[in-house]
């Protein structure tokens, strides 16, 4: 698996260019910070500096790029959890767990668990890349429309999970996401719902719609509060705490390997990314565990779940784009562009001809994840101040920051009245206990799984059996999808019809969960 | 710099003695002047960045057409040359967004008038026309590949066709929709007298993921635009190419029309996606200067032997055809997408 010959010529190079170590931390702080603005994503400030990466030497820009990929994934944790506003769809499932955990005081036990969960889902995912790279990228090759579409409807289902008061109302929630998402050209190029507005050809842009749904749910919530954390005594920013925060994310190490596996896997599937590798975590995570029901108010392993997830998909995207030059989602298509600027050929062939770059640039993201636990500690001791701020001060700074936000994604105002719209919708459906985050999860993973449902369609000769049978893939995933959502429900039928049968059992399925 | 502030002060310090009147017309003065100096720098066009808007993702083609361009056009102008991936809705969001900037030359546009620009007009009531732009040159025309997995079942493209003539609805075919490979795929199974329900026709919204399918062997076969496929010949293999002649990087590799001919059948086909320079229609009539100055330095660039070295390493075409030579070839393209409207529709 691993080519010792070129190991030891990344060491040496490596241990020769001291401009990539120094492009390292000032990468990471800059992916932190932007990631910690909702609406900046990883992809956007890549393309920022993709022109500045042309004077750098080809592993320079690749190891500054990935760690500003590195810092951004985390970055997007500190807004999802402090404020419940998730910067981009990779952080949506952080602030399940997350913004409770703060509105209870816990903030810094939060944001502890979510920089380790994080250093230790991207190291962790890095390992495998390290050890299984070739792999890896031709199993992800494996996988086709139906088996992409399994994956996503495993992340749906966690809309029935993001219940209110009312089951009912989530799902229709989660539907009116799935609907909004139709809005623009259709995979089959059908025009869907855009009332002739040339600007919604595309679709509903996502981010902007996201954050104006958590924004004015959660914001509006707290216009009539003093501050985002109710007890005074527990107003304080304490370095200890997130230490704990920290170490106690240790104690959930399953957790942890579920997330990583995950988004090593699931992250490399191209188009899939980030995005749903942190609900598919959060899911299962939530669906494995003995109190399902105490996820959504503050369980700290929806932190950890959600971000080790999400930190991970990095690993996985660096997998298709050095082994097989494909790119798995936006930031990863901008580090393409790099390597063409670079006269580089990305393809298959890159990995056999510069495997000691591509070792290096995974040993500089070993490295990457402890420099990360430092500066994460700094960024969050000085950003978990915001609950210090009263909150009449902080809901207007948020929305500037974000309109800010939704006008750089966009490039126009249709950033910033999306996210106003939206806003709006956000505010009725809180008011009304439908789910916001029902809504989100179907907003962004409606037009995946249409997608990939038409292209099942197609490939299989309008639907026929024969092709799903051929596919053993697919059907494991069926299987593990079906046993996921089924297995709890008949375990109880099965325990009250057999009474006496039940202590035993009972154990077996908490061990096996 | 230090004398002009100390001028600058002196004038101030004057201007406080002076009556008032007299500092009105000395106002009027400056403003009079700075539009001047606006007019002079207008002469000596481009005193600003130029944007080159991209309609489509960062990553693919025509994104790497226009970066490769931009270092080029930005040492020729003597300014920075910035590109912006507008990608969405088809092409319509970035060419839309392109047509809605100052018609100024500052910004110019990649895009690909044949075929997608196509489906938008004709399809997508994208509410602009060929006749808004000014074609700089068709600069790369890629070629269509018809493209296999490594180990899938068919190895040759006389294998591909006589499968679908022996099993109509068992064969898959990956395309990217509105394509030039989309309307070839319809144009092949036209001219083998079937209807286009005897290939499973599976449709992307980029090569990119389509040439994952057929790597990761998801699909029979694709068609697929051919240059960008070579990086990856080691997962995919080319049995057939959509050209007049076999081309040296594929020795071996027959042309389509070969393969056809030998089974008796013959077809015109379209040429795959034209990635086109392009600027505003009336930028020659508005800005004559700009408009010369612009399509002169492009045609030197293509002629330069640095550029086009480094062009082809990328595997970016340079091939300079001019605004009128461009333009007749995408309305020769266009000519054949009408007979086979129909498809747009599939």
């Amino acid at each position: 698996m691993i080519d010792w010959q070129a190991l030891l010529s990344a060491f040496h190079i490596l241990g020769s260019s001291y401009s990539a170590w120094l492009l390292t931390i000032p990468g990471i702080a800059l992916g932190m910070l932007g990631g910690a603005i909702p609406g900046v994503s990883s992809a956007l400030i890549l393309a920022i500096v993709l022109p500045a990466t042309l004077w750098m030497s080809l592993l320079s820009a690749l190891i500054f790029m990935t760690a500003i990929y590195t810092g951004a994934a985390f970055g997007v944790a500190i807004p999802a959890i402090l404020m419940g506003v998730p910067g981009s769809p990779a952080a949506v499932a952080t602030s399940f767990d997350g913004y409770p955990m703060t509105q209870r005081g816990e903030h810094n036990l939060a944001l502890g668990l979510a920089l380790a969960a994080s250093t230790l889902g991207h190291m962790g995912a890095y390992l495998i890349l390290f050890l299984f790279i070739g792999v890896i990228s031709h199993a992800v090759l494996k996988l086709g429309p139906l088996e992409m579409l399994l994956l996503m409807l495993w992340g749906l289902t966690l809309i029935a999970a993001l219940r209110g008061r009312y089951v009912s109302r989530s799902l229709l929630s989660g539907l009116i996401g799935i609907l909004i998402a139709t809005i623009g050209l259709s995979p089959r190029d059908v025009i869907r719902g855009t009332f002739d507005l040339p600007d919604l050809l595309d679709g509903v842009p996502v981010v902007p719609a996201m954050i104006g749904l958590f924004a004015a749910s959660e914001l509006f919530n707290l216009a009539g509060t003093s501050y985002l954390v109710q007890r005074s005594d527990l107003r304080t920013v304490s370095v200890r705490e997130i230490a704990r925060g920290m170490l106690s994310a240790l104690y959930h190490p399953v957790v942890i390997l579920r997330g990583l596996l995950i988004g090593a896997t699931i992250g490399g599937l191209p188009g899939v990314g980030a995005a749903v590798c942190n609900l598919v975590s959060y899911a299962e995570t939530r669906r494995g565990d003995k109190h399902p029901e105490t996820f959504g108010k503050g369980n700290p392993k929806g932190v950890i779940a959600a971000e080790a997830g999400n930190a991970s998909s990095e690993a996985g995207s660096m997998a298709t784009l050095l082994a097989l030059g494909i790119p798995g989602g936006a930031s990863s298509a901008v580090m393409l562009a790099a390597l063409s600027l670079h006269d580089v050929t990305s393809g298959p062939q890159f990995l056999d001809a510069s495997k000691d770059i591509v070792y290096a640039i995974i040993l500089n993201n070993f490295v990457q994840g402890a420099i990360m636990l430092v500066l994460g500690l700094g960024l969050i001791g000085l950003m978990a101040n915001v609950i210090r701020i009263p909150v009449r001060v902080l809901i207007p700074v948020i929305l500037v920051l974000a309109t800010f936000g939704s006008y750089g994604l966009s490039g126009n105002m249709a950033g910033p009245l999306t996210m106003v719209v939206f806003g709006f919708i956000g505010w009725l459906m809180q008011r009304h206990d439908y789910s916001v985050p029902a809504c989100v999860v179907g907003l962004i993973l409606g037009g995946k799984v249409e997608n990939a449902l038409l292209q099942t369609y197609q490939i299989s000769g309008g639907g026929q059996l024969s092709y799903f049978i051929g596919r053993p893939i697919a059907l494991v995933l069926l299987v593990l999808l079906l046993f996921s959502l089924f297995s709890r429900p008949i375990m109880q039928w099965w325990r009250r019809r057999n009474p006496a049968l039940s202590d035993a059992p009972q154990d077996n399925a908490v061990k096996s969960a | 710099m230090a004398r002009t502030t100390k001028n600058v002060a002196k004038t101030a310090k004057a201007a406080c003695l002076i009556a008032r009147r007299p500092l009105l017309t000395m106002l009027a003065g400056a403003v009079a002047g700075s539009f001047a100096a606006r007019q002079a720098r207008a002469d000596s066009w481009p005193d600003q960045p130029i944007t080159i808007v991209v309609s489509t993702k960062a990553g693919g083609g025509f994104d790497m057409m226009a970066r490769n361009l931009a270092p080029a056009l930005s040492k020729e102008l003597g300014v920075p040359v910035n590109v912006l991936d507008k990608e969405g809705g088809a092409m319509v969001i970035g060419t839309r967004y392109f047509l809605s900037q100052p018609h100024d030359g500052n910004t110019l546009l990649v895009s690909g008038p044949a075929p997608y620009w196509y489906a938008d007009i004709n399809k997508f009531h994208a509410g602009y026309d060929l006749k808004d732009f000014d074609i700089l040159n068709v600069q790369w025309t890629d070629k269509t590949g018809v493209f296999v997995p490594k180990s899938g079942r068919f190895q040759s493209f006389k294998d591909i066709i006589d499968a679908i003539k022996a099993h109509p609805g068992e064969v898959s075919c990956g395309v990217v929709r509105d394509s030039g490979e989309f309307f070839n795929a319809g144009i092949l199974i036209n001219a083998l007298k079937l209807p286009l329900s005897a290939i499973r026709l599976v449709t992307y919204e980029a090569s990119a993921p389509l040439r994952t399918a057929v790597a990761g062997g998801q699909l029979d076969f694709a068609l697929v635009s051919l240059e960008a496929s070579l990086n990856m010949l080691s997962l995919i293999k080319a049995v057939a190419i959509f050209n007049d002649v076999p081309i040296p990087e594929l020795p071996g590799t027959p042309t389509a029309s070969d393969v056809l001919k030998a089974e008796g059948i013959t077809a015109t086909f379209v040429p795959s996606s034209m990635r086109a320079l392009i600027t505003y229609a009336d930028l020659k009539e508005k800005y004559p200067d700009r408009y010369e100055r612009l399509r002169g330095v492009y045609e030197k660039i293509l002629h330069d032997p640095e550029f086009l070295a480094k062009a082809k390493k990328q595997g970016v075409g340079t091939d300079w055809l001019g605004p009128e030579q461009s333009l007749a070839q995408i309305k020769a393209a266009y000519a054949i997408f009408d007979q086979y409207k129909s498809l747009l529709n599939q």
